[in-house]
């Protein structure tokens, strides 16, 4: 037992109804990497969170290094020797790398920080792990990749036994994932292991020396890389036939309708010169990077980001949206990408979420009516085949799949023209998942012209028509969906990099 | 082997005929009309069409709607003739449903049970081994090393056993709470059944009995306990009062002419309560009532003042308003406190409307802008009282009778207060601007990409607010001699009668009944102290203590348990 370092033993967690980890088995050798596979909402960052102190679990036991544990916050987890670099880096990018290295253990000397011995100790620990960094530098200055060094960094000289790396590379270039990559080796040589929580089976192949795939909330392999290959991981994580995953694209996009023309933002995040064309149903992808400025477009489509220049024209008629309500009168539809933030009302019902944005259609002599307000919400619960008790249930008590579908429903009551989709399945069930696409397809045959965003690069090429690819605020280039593969897309939204 | 139950709303065959028949006479008929008028209005909404095909389409759909109301009158008297049939036919089955399904999740529920107490009993016997074996191997050995390793075995063996019994324990209540559920479930499809063959409409008492039923499957003691603790503590309070009431040599307090004077002080301070209640409802608050109460009762006193006024204000005047008809002198009065009340608060509502100030800072601002201009103006003299005659028609009261030995009175002044309830109900349930008011206090980001300007609404919301103030000042002068300290301190009252009613700080989350009950508490509780002969200063203590205890419960429900 004295080589396993992690041991995680029948872990489950639900989430109301919503059962997300289903009794996992995992162990992690001493001084090797675990790549750890699975959809988005397979159940990867739950595990890790449970792992780590921020969810309770609702059953199962943590040992480390043969013993117990129960990491009651990610502080706690650190000092144990447990740490996690996250997808979403969170530093403090007005500091330098030291004070964000030692943030929370500060040297000191006579009760005053010792800064001296702070540069010392980090310009050691970066030559150990032959990084090229000065201490001095302002974290704000630094690309995310070489502040995600940083962080591997901090993991090390927290004299870390098992480093968790969440989508290290999403945001890398070609260059600096070698750079990460060798890092990792050298670490391993020191006896450090990992987790590497990955889409990208290429990487997962060339760095971890075993496999783990999760699926909708239960272990379905775990094995040695060099024992397994690409189409049984790729089967372990679907489930069903890649075929299967997608319903049949079958819309046939009509004339030309919507128009975006030299669209530039005012404000930060600055898009510059974003022009294309989209045709009435249609399904019109929109992929790029964390940080492409994706979601900014739509917003600024939707009038919710001011425009500096350019303009939309949709059906020959020229639109400039002041707020979100001449949005919406204009028959166009945002859903947004982080519905807990700004997409639904937590504190309300499954009726509340369905009709605020329709309400002028709910009423009987200008009074609002609790008959037609419930028929609404009845109405969208059928078509979306949301899964509740009844309407007046919180919506947080449903499942993250549900929420969203509760959300696409309110914006189908007003029967919008154009829909503006941002992340749509995000954080959702492999089921739910199915049943939006074959919505957003239905919506395409009745004529309505849907824009989605995505960051899978599977459902960006399963379910749209054409594609659009950002890169750092600019457009990089449109393609036919048909015509192109994973690496073009990646290609391009690395154009202005 | 368990038998797979029957759904029978679900899978009866002779159900689904009734259902099939009702949407077909429906479908051309009312469904049809509802579904053209659904469209007329969208079109009227849709600035993507222009006039003329908006026109065009608007009186098409009107030329359908009428074919269609042809279509269902002639269905009608079928349609409730087979709709009355089919409801009768579901409730059997509905009951059949409830019936089967409970008596199938009870014996689940009592075999979990028995499983769960006989697991506990096992792990504790099985640790309990261990933990002999651990002492065993440790016999002899008594260095301070052996000592502690031993401690450490022993450690971990408890914490085992402590996982392993929470573990249990999370498995038997999932499974409780599954079962619970299927019971549940049936009661919603009895009632949603009845709904879909009515088309939607609801019968009062088959709410009643699912929300009774809904509140069963909820109930848990600690959660009862927590929603309701504090009015059960409130209620010991007062009955404690009632009892020692005759001691302490005031008479009775619970008698109906106590009641009416309760219910007397509460009309005035129902006014500050539903205005402050928007602001709250938006996660705000407002620190600047009680300077608008005396503004309002200082205006009002002035006009309504028997003769020429003792004070000047700001070096003008003193007016005499006597030679003005009544009514205009009434309507005056009324016109300028909701004017000044708005004034200021729109004042404040637009620094935090549009500069995201807190409505703390705002109306603190506010609050120290009207008494300063009160004062000065003032000079503290109190305006003198009002016109006894006008007194008494509008804070005056009608006499009833006897009552048990007791003159009997109904205070006029519940009549505006009753007004004011049902006019803050209305706008909070059945206006698109009270929809948009817990939308704003629920998630202001969300409302804001649905379409809901939050300027507005929180512009909206300190002028709703202003106009009960300035109704409510407007009435406090008849109580007693206004003068520029009037109302001192009636924000608090106003504040801490809405959060005990429910309506949370956190925003998003009240109902008005919350606020009224909210007023009759602290005005009762007022009240029962004053009656019992405690000093007012120590009634602060009680309010002050009522209040924490309020948020506190409040706020652990929203506590995060992660």
């Amino acid at each position: 037992m004295d080589d396993i370092v992690l041991q995680i033993k029948n872990l489950s967690k639900s989430f109301s109804k919503n059962k997300v980890l289903d009794g996992i088995n995992l162990e992690v050798k001493k001084g090797s990497v675990l790549g750890l596979m699975g959809e988005n909402g397979a159940g990867k960052s739950t595990m890790m969170k449970c792992l780590f102190g921020i969810y309770a679990k609702d059953e199962g036991q943590f040992m480390l290094c043969g013993k117990p544990v129960d990491f009651k916050s990610p502080k706690e987890a650190l000092e144990s020797g447990v740490a996690m670099v996250h997808q979403e880096l969170n530093q403090c990018l007005d500091r330098s790398v030291m004070d964000n290295l030692y943030l929370g253990r500060y040297p000191k000397r006579f009760g005053v920080i010792d800064e001296a011995k702070m540069l010392k100790d980090s310009i050691n620990l970066f030559t150990s792990l032959n990084m090229n960094v000065d201490p001095h530098t302002i974290m704000r200055t630094m690309s995310v990749s070489q502040r995600q060094m940083v962080e591997i960094a901090k993991a090390v000289s927290y004299n870390a036994k098992i480093i968790v790396l969440d989508e290290p590379t999403s945001s890398l270039t070609e260059n600096e994932v070698g750079k990460l990559f060798s890092i990792v080796q050298s670490l391993k040589k020191k006896g450090v292991s990992f987790v590497y929580i990955s889409h990208k089976m290429d990487e997962v192949f060339l760095v971890c020396d075993e496999v783990a795939v999760l699926r909708d909330g239960k272990m379905i392999l775990d094995k040695g890389t060099k024992e397994t290959e690409m189409n049984e991981l790729i089967s372990a994580m679907v489930g069903r036939s890649l075929e299967k995953r997608f319903p049949d694209v079958d819309n046939v996009p009509g004339d030309y309708v919507f128009e975006v023309k030299g669209l530039a933002t005012k404000y930060e995040p600055i898009l510059e010169d974003i022009s294309f064309k989209v045709r009435k149903g249609e399904i019109f992808g929109l992929y790029g990077l964390v940080g492409a400025g994706r979601s900014e477009l739509l917003e600024a489509m939707f009038g919710v980001r001011t425009i500096a220049s350019g303009e939309m024209i949709y059906n020959g008629k020229k639109l400039h949206f002041k707020n979100s309500r001449d949005a919406m009168e204009h028959c166009f539809a945002l859903v947004t990408e982080e519905r807990k933030f700004n997409g639904m009302f937590g504190k309300a019902s499954i009726e509340f979420n369905t009709t605020i944005t329709n309400l002028e259609s709910y009423k009987t002599n200008g009074i609002l009516s609790n008959k037609k307000l419930y028929e609404a919400a009845n109405r969208e619960i059928t078509t979306m085949k949301t899964k509740c008790v009844s309407p007046d249930e919180l919506i947080t008590s449903l499942s993250g799949g549900n929420q969203q579908k509760v959300i696409i429903g309110k914006w189908i009551e007003r029967e919008p023209e154009v829909f503006l989709m941002d992340e749509p399945t995000r954080g959702i069930d492999v089921g739910a998942k199915y049943e939006i696409y074959q919505l957003i397809i239905q919506m395409a045959k009745e004529g309505k012209t849907i824009i989605v965003v995505s960051s899978e690069m599977p459902e960006i090429l399963g379910i749209t028509n054409r594609i659009a690819v950002m890169s750092n605020h600019r457009l990089a280039g449109i393609v036919n969906t048909e015509e192109t593969d994973q690496e073009a897309l990646l290609r391009l939204s690395a154009k202005y990099l | 082997m368990e038998k797979k139950r029957i759904d029978y709303l679900e899978e009866d065959s002779k159900l689904k005929e009734y259902s099939d028949k009702l949407l077909e006479l429906r479908k051309d008929g009312v469904n049809k009309i509802s579904i053209l008028k659904q469209e007329i209005a969208a079109a009227k909404r849709n600035k993507l069409i222009d006039a003329a095909a908006r026109k065009l389409f608007i009186t098409e759909n009107q030329k359908k709607i009428e074919e269609a109301k042809i279509i269902a009158a002639r269905n009608e008297k079928e349609i409730a003739a087979i709709s009355k049939e089919a409801v009768k036919y579901a409730n059997e089955l509905a009951k059949k449903n409830i019936y089967e399904t409970a008596e199938e999740q009870n014996k689940e529920i009592a075999r979990f049970t028995e499983e769960y107490n006989k697991k506990t009993a096992e792990l504790k016997a099985e640790f309990a081994v261990r933990r002999t074996e651990i002492m065993k191997s440790y016999e002899g050995k008594n260095s301070t090393a052996d000592h502690a390793a031993r401690k450490e075995d022993l450690r971990i063996n408890n914490y085992e056993l402590k996982s392993s019994l929470f573990d249990a324990k999370s498995k038997y209540n999932t499974q409780i709470n599954r079962a619970k559920a299927a019971k549940n479930q049936t009661y919603v499809d009895h009632v949603q059944k009845n709904r879909s063959l009515r088309n939607g409409t609801t019968r009062f008492s088959e709410n009643v009995s699912l929300n009774w039923q809904n509140y069963l499957y909820q109930f848990k003691m600690s959660k009862f306990f927590l929603d309701n603790g504090l009015y059960i503590a409130i209620l010991i309070f007062f009955i404690v009062c009632i009892i020692i009431a005759p001691i302490s040599g005031n008479g009775q307090l619970l008698s109906l002419p106590n009641i009416f004077t309760i219910l007397e002080q509460s009309s005035v301070r129902m006014f500050y309560a539903l205005g402050v209640a928007g602001l709250i409802l938006i996660a705000g608050t407002d620190l600047s009532v009680g300077r608008m109460v005396a503004l309002g009762a200082v205006i009002t006193g002035l006009i309504l003042h028997p003769g020429k006024n003792i004070v000047t204000f700001l070096h003008m005047g003193p007016w005499d308003f006597t030679s003005l008809p009544l009514f205009g002198r009434l309507g005056l009065a009324l016109l300028l406190s909701i004017v000044l009340c708005v004034a200021f608060s729109a004042f404040a509502g637009f620094f935090s409307a549009k500069l995201k100030i807190h409505p703390f800072i705002s109306t603190l601002a506010t609050q120290l802008i009207i008494y300063g201009l009160l004062f000065f103006g003032t000079s503290g003299t109190p305006v003198g009282s009002i016109d006894s005659n006008i007194k008494d028609m509008i804070g005056g009261r009608w006499t009833l009778g006897f009552v048990s030995g007791d003159l009997v009175t109904f205070p006029k002044l519940i009549i505006p207060a009753i007004f004011a309830i049902f006019a803050a109900w209305f706008i909070w349930n059945k206006t698109t601007f009270g929809k948009n008011m817990y939308a704003v206090g629920g998630n202001a980001e969300a409302a804001s990409v649905s379409g809901i300007s939050v300027f507005w609404v929180t512009m909206g919301i300190f002028i709703m607010a202003g106009v009960f103030y300035g109704c409510g000042a407007f009435l406090e002068a008849f109580k007693a001699n206004a003068s520029a300290g009037t109302g001192q301190g009636y924000e608090l009252d106003a504040i801490a009668a809405c959060v005990v009613g429910g309506i949370s700080f956190n925003g998003g989350i009240g109902k008005i009944s919350g606020a009224v009950i909210g007023v009759i508490i602290f005005t009762g509780l007022t009240y029962c102290l004053t009656f019992l002969g405690i000093d007012t200063n120590l009634q602060f203590v009680f309010k002050g203590l009522i209040l924490i205890a309020a948020v506190a419960l409040d706020s652990i429900k929203y506590l995060k348990r992660k």
